[in-house]
């Protein structure tokens, strides 16, 4: 009897690891098919015709539609270029060359990847819209305070991610070549 | 001696735990595209219609958006195909201006195909959808003329998404990115 008991607590603890593996593997995405450049990282596989057993997963769990290889290319940044997690209480500065491609956005999301809950403040700039000084360089600041220039609102508090998608971008999407596309820096400012 | 009996006893069932628990992490990888009740194409039919394209949804208020990580600058409209009816076509005019780009998705969320205006043939993009068998049927019927202007794609499943992505370069913009959506068509092919 007790040998029964022995068997089933192991036969549960065995369900308890191995889906507990499971959500950490694709929830915090070890890192599989990814690519990081500066702070930016991007998730090649996740539009790639062949994605592994994990993308897939994680692409089926969150509902996720990621962008086809023949469309483009997105990066996803949650810390700054020191490696300095984003926080609603801190200023930051997205700050650029002109990027290799026929379009670029840089919007800002929650951590789950959803638009902030806060009304009809700008979340998101084009490459169209952007105020660029001469020679092409520009500065976006993520802020929870409203200023002048290029502003994206960031939460008052909390954690925030930033998206950087470049459509029909000219850099291949493979690990080595994305350095070359010249993504910005982003450097933090005052906090409070 | 007590000791080492001990372990001995103790050994089996550990080894259970580890091989339960790689079961289990292997087995749910595996099944979650298959199995998981949210993923994208579930999402989609709560407004897509079938062979036939619709906007998603937009509520900027509550920062809904048609699925985690979407670039809040993309307007975006979806048709759910299925195939069991013949082939199904998907057609635009683009400016090759504007941003206007097509992934095509099989049921289990892997993107066969991605395109965007910039590869358009004499401004119009028309892409026949098709299964494996209906192949032949459908390039004895074509016109030549009509085989060099179609892409014909044949769909890894029956069913699947055609997600279509409209860039709004500005706030401004939108209300044209929303029309240049609808010059974008997804139907049956009628029987030639």
């Amino acid at each position: 009897m007790t040998t029964f008991i022995k068997m089933l607590a192991a036969a549960l603890a065995g369900v308890c690891i191995g889906l507990l593996t499971v959500d950490m593997a694709i929830v915090r995405d070890a890192g599989f098919g990814s690519a990081a450049a500066g702070p930016w990282t991007a998730w090649l596989k996740r539009g790639a015709p062949d994605p592994d057993p994990y993308t897939r997963a994680a692409i089926a769990r969150f509902g996720e539609i990621p962008l086809g290889p023949g469309e483009g290319l997105s990066f996803v940044a949650g810390a700054d270029s020191a490696g300095a997690r984003f926080s609603g209480a801190c200023d930051y500065r997205i700050v650029g060359k002109p990027i290799a491609t026929r379009f670029w956005t840089l919007s800002l999301l929650d951590p789950a990847g959803a638009r902030p809950a806060n009304g009809d403040a700008r979340a998101v700039f084009t490459s169209q819209e952007i105020l660029r000084s001469e020679d092409g360089a520009f500065e976006i600041v993520a802020s929870a305070r409203a200023r002048a220039g290029n502003w994206i609102a960031a939460p008052e508090t909390g954690a925030f991610m930033l998206m950087l998608s470049l459509y029909d971008a000219s850099v291949g999407t493979t690990a080595g070549t994305i350095a070359t596309a010249g993504l910005p820096r982003i450097e933090k400012g005052d906090c409070r | 001696m007590k000791a080492a009996r001990r372990l001995g006893g103790f050994f089996p069932y550990a080894l259970g735990v580890v091989l339960v628990a790689g079961v289990v992490h292997i087995v749910s990888v595996l099944a979650m595209p298959a199995l998981a009740p949210r993923d994208a194409y579930a999402r989609f039919g709560e407004w897509a219609p079938v062979n036939e394209l619709a906007p998603a949804p937009e509520s900027a208020r509550d920062g809904a958006a048609p699925a985690p990580f979407n670039d809040p600058a993309m307007l975006i409209a979806a048709c759910r195909f299925d195939l069991s009816g013949g082939p199904v076509r998907v057609a635009a005019t683009v400016d090759r201006e504007h941003f206007l780009s097509m992934s095509f998705q099989g049921r289990t969320g892997r993107i066969f195909h991605s395109l965007t205006d910039r590869g358009a043939l004499r401004d119009r993009i028309d892409v026949l959808l098709l299964r494996q068998q209906d192949v032949e049927a459908v390039e004895d019927a074509e016109s030549e003329d009509e085989a060099h202007q179609t892409l014909r794609l044949v769909a890894p499943t029956t069913t699947g998404l055609v997600i279509v992505r409209s860039l709004a370069e500005s706030p401004q913009d939108r209300d044209a990115a929303r029309a240049r959506l609808r010059n974008v068509r997804c139907a049956v092919e009628p029987p030639a």
